[in-house]
């Protein structure tokens, strides 16, 4: 109902004759059959114009095309005298829902939307709720009631032997309609050269061609951060071939080719630039990096791009004050982005939160400390907990005696919901921890020693909402002999929680992939 | 686990060593043309091909000293894993070992603000903070990790620290 009706030719022209003192520029007429084609939005008579003292065309009634619906804008068209009754809202994924104003619920009075994911059409309400890893039926839970089934024995090398090493960097899902499914990226060292890796994956989680090198110079480059818009994927990393480690920024078109204009560089700093965190606003692009000062201690900065990856706005100093900030980790919520990092004060190594705006400003007046004193954080994760609106953070307390992973729940207004929660409760070593939030349970993925089989395997471990409840017991997700480290958590089209890791089986570190199978409850 | 990067040696390394860089014969590829680029991205129009190095030789490996034999002769030296980074476009980078100025951090003590690591141990920025980490062997043997750490690569190829 956000009226735009045209202006009536007549009112309009005698207040630019009032004003200018100009001869009318009314339509002359001398008879009301002289004003039809003036403007159909209208209804005309000819009448005689006292202040131009001669007849004109004078507009006595206007067209409504009010549809009562408070989320259309309507409008006339003059030259037909048609009404159109346009949504404000857009239906993007073609699921016959749309998606809602921004910084609305999905289905909320004013909202004008009802779809809780407009870039997948597998979401929507009443829709029915299968394996697929989305909230199907718009409910805030993904997959509701499914458990997850390791299938020992399954995982594969997805970096090729030759690599001297390989380490995992990312692991993200795009949409069921793009030809790349999920992009995998690694760092790895191939003929004495480090360099991120890219590997597309269809649906499955299998590749569809060989890995290729990310950048297109011949230094060093590692790091890499992967966010998908919808229709194209943005990635940053660090790269050594100014001379000194900058963040770079590129498009890759959801087939995995770069788009123009190819590698953008996005830091000129003295210091080293590193461990870029890139997401994806449904705006733009937010992206945050760790940059060193002059004393050698670090900085969070900030960078905003749009979906052409253009730089909106300058750099941004996130951080201040005499700590020590490395170790970004974002994550984007409904209407503001969550941060957590590690923050080396004198005494202890802490974890901490804190929100912005989209614009990366508007920052509380200082971060809530997620660590307790005696912890010394490290390996900070964070991701939005769409349906209660709300974060959890997972990081591990590498404290010599013992680590041990935990998670935390915390509120957008940077309140700590869920204190520090171990995760793992493993008697041995824990390490390296990822986790999925599946809206009424999250799924943890972490390395565990207590089987003392040469090295950390992986543990799956299932807890409710607020971390109270255990949903599924620690459950063994590698068994080789040598160290299986570093995991990183996405979906593949059947639901199976897709997880990407170091593995050190072979004669080299690796990059190995395996599954815990979604299995929907009996009805 | 994040990927680490060593910190400020390459810098020391770049005034120190600077020109004395060899070649290493060792150092060709011979999968780069299997998957050692992305697609090609120009056919659409949208795409971005990216224009590569095609002039730069592999890297160069100037090992100048033992990071595990720590056989330094300069009193007050040890032996560090160091990288010079490209000094122009499309130029090669310097991986390699040197004698450098001996500090005093163990695994964990932290070492930016000038304080350097011991013998055996690398100044390494985690992504947690920028610490002391002990080198060791990626296929371990005897130059392993002690219980609850792991041997991690670093930025320059060839040696890792346990993190």
């Amino acid at each position: 109902m956000f009226v735009k009706q045209s202006l009536a030719i007549g009112f309009f022209a005698a207040i630019v004759a009032q004003g200018c003192g100009a001869r009318s520029q009314l339509q002359p007429c001398q008879r009301d059959s002289d004003c039809a084609t003036v403007d159909m939005c209208a209804t005309w008579v000819c009448q005689y114009d006292t202040k131009i003292h001669d007849k004109a065309c004078i507009a006595i009634a206007h067209t409504s095309c009010d549809d009562g619906n408070p989320c259309t804008t309507d409008a006339c068209d003059k030259h037909t005298g048609e009404c159109s009754n346009t949504w404000v809202t857009l239906d993007v994924d073609g699921d016959g829902h749309r998606g809602p104003l921004a910084g609305h619920q999905p289905g909320d009075p004013g909202s004008c939307g009802d779809d809780c994911d407009d870039t997948d059409p597998r979401a929507f309400p009443g829709n029915a709720e299968v394996c697929d890893g989305v909230d199907n039926d718009c409910d805030g839970i993904i997959d509701n009631g499914a458990t997850y089934t390791p299938t020992l024995g399954s995982e594969f090398q997805l970096s090729k032997p030759s690599f001297d090493w390989a380490e995992p960097d990312s692991f993200v899902r795009g949409s069921p309609k793009s030809t790349v499914d999920i992009l995998a990226s690694y760092d790895g060292t191939l003929g004495g050269q480090l360099s991120p890796f890219l590997q597309p994956l269809d649906g499955t989680g299998k590749p569809t061609i060989d890995p290729f090198v990310l950048t297109g110079s011949d230094a060093a480059g590692s790091g890499t951060s992967v966010a998908w818009t919808g229709d194209r994927f943005g990635i940053a990393w660090s790269d050594r071939r100014d001379g000194n480690y900058e963040i770079y920024f590129a498009l890759l078109d959801p087939t995995g080719k770069k788009m123009a204009p190819g590698d953008e560089r996005i830091t000129v700093s003295d210091g080293y630039s590193l461990y870029p965190s890139l997401v994806w606003t449904g705006q733009g692009f937010a992206l945050v990096w760790q940059e060193e000062r002059s004393n050698g201690d670090f900085k969070l900065q900030g960078q905003r791009l749009d979906l052409e990856g253009r730089l909106v706005g300058n750099i941004m100093t996130l951080t201040s004050g005499a700590t020590d900030d490395q170790g970004p980790s974002l994550a984007a919520g409904r209407t503001e982005l969550g941060l957590v990092w590690v923050q080396q004060k004198s005494t202890s190594q802490a974890i901490v939160f804190q929100t912005f705006g989209f614009d990366l400003t508007g920052a509380a007046p200082s971060p809530v400390t997620l660590t307790t004193p005696s912890m010394d954080g490290e390996g900070s994760s964070l991701v939005y907990d769409k349906k209660n609106d709300r974060y959890i953070s997972s990081f591990f307390d590498a404290s010599p005696a013992k680590r041990v992973v935990y998670g935390t729940v915390i509120g957008k207004d940077a309140k700590v919901i869920v204190p520090p929660t171990d995760v793992g409760k493993s008697p041995a070593q824990e390490r390296d921890v990822s986790l999925l939030a599946l809206g009424d349970r999250v799924l943890f993925v972490y390395a565990d020693d207590r089987d003392q089989n040469s090295g950390y395997e992986l543990y799956a471990h299932t807890l409710s909402a607020d971390l109270s409840t255990e949903l599924q017991p620690p459950t063994r997700v590698t068994a080789a002999p040598g160290d299986s480290i570093s995991p990183i958590m996405t979906f593949a089209t059947d639901g199976t929680a897709l997880v990407l890791f170091r593995d050190d089986r072979g004669p080299n570190p690796a990059v190995f992939e395996t599954g815990l199978k979604c299995v929907m409850p009996t009805p | 686990m994040r990927f680490s990067f060593s910190f400020l040696l390459c810098l020391l390394a770049a005034a120190a060593c600077g020109g004395k860089a060899t070649s290493d014969d060792d150092g060709t590829d011979d999968d780069a043309g299997t998957f050692g680029r992305g697609p090609d991205g120009g056919a659409d129009g949208n795409g971005f091909v990216d224009p590569h190095c095609p002039e730069a030789g592999a890297p160069i490996s100037d090992l100048e000293c033992n990071v595990f034999e720590q056989n330094c002769t300069i009193p007050g030296s040890a032996c560090y894993p160091s990288a010079i980074p490209p000094q122009g476009p499309c130029e090669s980078e310097v991986y390699g070992s040197f004698c450098l100025p001996m500090g005093v951090g163990s695994q964990g003590a932290p070492c930016d603000n000038g304080d350097g690591c011991a013998e055996g141990f690398v100044c390494l920025i985690t992504g947690a903070n920028t610490q002391c980490a002990r080198l060791c062997d990626l296929g371990g043997g005897a130059h392993g990790c002690s219980n609850g750490f792991v041997c991690e690569p670093i930025d320059v190829p060839g040696f890792s620290a346990c993190l």
